[in-house]
C-alpha cells in the first residue's frame, strides 16, 4: 500500500510539471500579445511594455521564465490584477463560496444519481429502468448554460421559487444553482451506477450469495451495492474538471461571486495574469483531487494497488 | 467460458439467415462461410439489433436534417440571417416569424437555421482530428511499445490533466476570435482546441484495443508468414477496434459541439458575425430578456440540445447494440 501511494505521488509530479509549463507558455511565450488589453483600446506605451515584461520576466529565456513564475505561485503569489490587488488574495476571499457551491452540487449528484441508477440496475428492463436511462441522455444533452438559464426562467421568474440570482452566496440561494451545476454529473453517476449493479448483479459471488439463501435485500444492499458504489466515487472526483467548467456558467449565470465569476470577469477585462493565475490554481487542485481520487481507489479496491 | 460459446451461437445463427438468402448454397458452406466471417458476424449482428431500434432511426433522421441545415440552409428559409428589423425586435412568435424575432429584429427562425453550420462544423472538425492523430498515436504506442509508449503516455497524461473547458478558455483568451475573423479560422481555432485536449481519450482507447489484439494467434501467424507492420495494422488490429473508437466519436461528436456552445456562451469561442446558437443564447439570457422575449432563449435551446442529444444516442444505440453483455 505504501509503495502504491508513493508511486502514485512520483508519477504526478511530472504531470503537474508538464500541465503548468503548457498553460505558461500557452499565454506567455506562444506568439500572442500578453500585453493585449492591458491599456484599454490603444496600443501600451513602450515603458509600459518594458516594465510588464520585467515585472513577468518575459525577456528571459523560457524555461527560466517558467521556473521563476512557479517559484512565485508555490510561494502563494500569483501576479497582481489590473487594480493592482493580489490574485491569491481574490481567489482566496471567493473560494469559500464556490466551495460551498461545489460540495452542494456534489451532494444532489450522490443523492439524485445514485439512487436513480440503483433503482434502474435493480429494475432493469422494467419502466423504471427505461424512465432513467431516458432522461439521464436528454440531460446529457442539454448543456449546463441552457439548463441554467431555463431554470432561472421558470423557477426564479415564471414561479418564483428562488431568488433569480444569488449576489450574497446564502445556502437557500445556491439551491438552485447547485442543482444546475450538478444536472450534467448526475447523469453521468446515475449511469454510472446503473452499468455497475448490473454488471455485479451477474457475478458469482451474488449467484453464490444467493445459493446460501441470503435475502435479495442482503445480497443486493451488501455486496453488490458496495462493489458497485467504488468506481461511482472515483468518478465524482475525477469529475471535477467538469464540475469547475461548469461552476465559471453557473457562477455567471446566477452571478455568483465566486472564482467562477471573477475568471470569467477577468477574461472579459483581458487581464491576462488573473486569468492564468486562476487556471493554474484550478488545474493544480484537479490534479491534487485525482491523485487523492486515485489512492482511494486503492484503499477500497485492494487489487489495484497489489501489484 | 459458458458466456463465450453462448455468444457465438448466437452470432452464426444470425448470419445463416443472411447468407441464405445471399447466396443460398448447401448448408455446410454456409457455415464454414460464417466462421470465416465471425469477425464480421458481430457486426452483422449489432446491424439486426440496430434496426429494431426505434431509438435510432431518430436520431439517424436527426443527424441527417441537422446536416442538411448546415450544408444547405437556403432548403429551410427563404429570409437573409443578416437582415435585421429594430421596429420589430422582441416580437413573439406570429405567422409572419414563425420563432419571432430577437433583441436586434433579426428574425429568429432564420437566425436558429444559420446557426448549425458553426456548430456541426466544430463538432465534425474536432472530431476528425481526435479520431485520426488520436488513433495514429495510439496504434504507434501499442504496436510499438517500449519507450515510445512510456513517452506517448507521458504526454497524454498531462494534456488529459487539463480540464477541456478550462484549457479551451485559456487558449481562445490568448488568440481571441474577433469581427474580423474569417469563419473558416474562427471555427478552426474552436475546433483545434477542442481536439488538442481530447485527443488522448481516443489515444488511449486505441491502444488498449491494440494491446488486446496483438497476442493473438492470427496476428502472431501474419508476422510469421512475413506481413509487415503496414499490413498487419490495416487488416487485424484496425478492423477490431475500430468499432469502440467510432462508438466514442460519435458520442465526442456531441459532446463537442456542447462545448463549442459553452465557450461561445461564455464570450470566447465564436464571436459575432458568426452565428452560433451558443452566441444567441448567450444574448438572450439577459436577466431582462429572458423575462420580456423568453422564445429568444428557447428556439436555439432546443436545436442545440436536439443536435447533441441526436449524436449522444446514435452513438450509445449502437454501443448497446456492439455490447451483448448489456442486454
Amino acid at each position: 500500500m505504501g509503495k502504491y501511494i508513493v508511486r502514485r505521488l512520483l508519477q504526478m509530479i511530472p504531470v503537474i510539471i508538464g500541465a503548468t509549463f503548457l498553460i505558461f507558455i500557452v499565454v506567455f511565450a506562444l506568439p500572442g500579445d500578453p500585453v493585449q488589453g492591458r491599456c484599454g483600446e490603444r496600443p501600451c506605451p513602450p515603458s509600459y511594455v518594458a516594465a510588464f515584461r520585467a515585472e513577468y520576466n518575459l525577456d528571459k529565456p523560457v524555461v527560466v521564465q517558467y521556473l521563476l513564475y512557479m517559484g512565485n505561485v508555490l510561494q502563494g503569489d500569483l501576479g497582481k490584477t489590473f487594480y493592482g490587488n493580489s490574485v491569491s488574495h481574490e481567489l482566496a476571499i471567493r473560494f469559500p463560496t464556490t466551495i460551498k457551491l461545489a460540495v452542494m452540487a456534489i451532494i444532489v449528484e450522490i443523492v439524485i444519481g445514485i439512487s436513480a441508477g440503483i433503482l434502474a440496475g435493480i429494475r432493469r428492463g422494467k419502466f423504471a429502468d427505461h424512465l432513467v436511462t431516458v432522461s439521464t441522455l436528454v440531460l446529457i444533452s442539454i448543456p449546463v448554460f441552457v439548463i441554467g438559464s431555463l431554470a432561472q426562467l421558470i423557477f426564479g421568474v415564471k414561479l418564483g421559487w428562488f431568488p433569480v440570482t444569488a449576489l450574497k452566496g446564502t445556502t437557500y440561494e445556491l439551491i438552485m444553482p447547485a442543482f444546475v451545476l450538478a444536472s450534467l454529473s448526475l447523469a453521468y453517476v446515475a449511469r454510472l451506477m446503473r452499468t455497475n449493479l448490473v454488471e455485479n448483479l451477474r457475478a458469482d459471488y451474488v449467484r453464490t450469495a444467493k445459493a446460501k439463501g441470503l435475502s435479495n435485500a442482503r445480497t443486493v444492499g451488501v455486496h453488490t451495492l458496495r462493489n458497485s458504489l467504488i468506481p461511482v466515487i472515483t468518478y465524482i472526483g475525477i469529475d471535477l474538471g467538469a464540475l469547475m467548467g461548469g461552476a465559471i456558467i453557473t457562477e455567471r449565470i446566477f452571478n455568483i461571486n465566486g472564482v467562477g465569476n471573477f475568471l470569467y470577469r477577468s477574461i472579459h477585462q483581458k487581464d491576462g495574469v488573473a486569468v492564468v493565475g486562476t487556471i493554474t490554481i484550478l488545474v493544480l487542485i484537479f490534479l491534487l483531487a485525482n491523485l487523492v481520487v486515485d489512492i482511494l481507489y486503492g484503499v477500497l479496491d485492494p487489487r489495484i494497488s497489489n501489484d | 467460458m459458458t458466456d463465450l460459446r453462448g455468444q457465438s451461437d448466437v452470432s452464426r445463427d444470425a448470419i445463416v439467415p443472411l447468407q441464405v438468402d445471399a447466396a443460398s448454397g448447401p448448408e455446410e458452406v454456409i457455415s464454414e462461410r460464417a466462421l470465416e466471417t465471425g469477425s464480421r458476424s458481430l457486426g452483422a449482428n449489432a446491424w439486426r439489433d440496430l434496426r429494431r431500434r426505434p431509438m435510432f432511426w431518430i436520431s439517424l433522421a436527426l443527424i441527417v436534417l441537422f446536416l442538411l441545415m448546415a450544408i444547405f440552409p437556403q432548403l429551410f428559409t427563404s429570409k437573409d440571417p443578416n437582415f435585421a428589423d429594430l421596429t420589430k425586435a422582441r416580437q413573439l412568435p406570429s405567422e409572419e416569424a414563425l420563432f419571432g424575432y430577437d433583441a436586434q429584429g433579426y428574425d429568429l427562425y432564420t437566425r436558429t437555421v444559420y446557426g448549425a453550420r458553426a456548430s456541426v462544423s466544430v463538432g465534425i472538425l474536432a472530431t476528425a482530428f481526435t479520431l485520426i492523430f488520436g488513433s495514429a498515436v495510439g496504434i504507434i504506442a501499442g504496436y510499438r511499445g517500449g519507450w515510445l509508449d512510456s513517452v506517448i503516455g507521458r504526454i497524454a497524461e498531462i494534456f488529459l490533466a487539463i480540464p477541456i473547458f478550462l484549457g479551451g478558455l485559456l487558449f481562445l483568451f490568448t488568440f481571441p476570435n474577433d469581427i474580423d475573423t474569417p469563419f473558416a479560422i474562427a471555427v478552426g481555432k474552436v475546433a483545434f482546441v477542442i481536439a488538442i485536449l481530447a485527443w488522448p481519450t481516443i489515444t488511449r482507447l486505441m491502444r488498449a484495443s491494440v494491446l488486446q489484439v496483438k497476442p493473438n494467434d492470427y496476428v502472431q501467424a501474419a508476422r510469421a508468414l512475413g506481413a509487415s507492420p503496414w499490413r498487419i495494422i490495416t487488416a487485424h488490429i484496425l478492423p477490431n477496434s475500430v468499432a469502440s473508437v467510432i462508438v466514442v466519436s460519435t458520442i465526442n461528436l456531441g459532446v463537442f459541439i456542447s462545448l463549442e456552445a459553452s465557450l461561445s456562451f461564455l464570450g470566447v469561442g465564436l464571436q459575432p458575425p458568426v452565428i452560433s446558437w451558443g452566441n444567441m443564447i448567450s444574448d438572450a439570457s439577459g436577466l431582462g430578456l429572458i423575462r420580456a422575449a423568453p422564445h429568444m432563449l428557447l428556439f436555439p435551446s432546443l436545436f442545440l440540445s436536439l443536435t447533441v442529444l441526436s449524436f449522444i444516442m446514435l452513438g450509445d444505440v449502437v454501443r448497446d447494440a456492439l455490447d451483448p453483455r448489456l442486454r
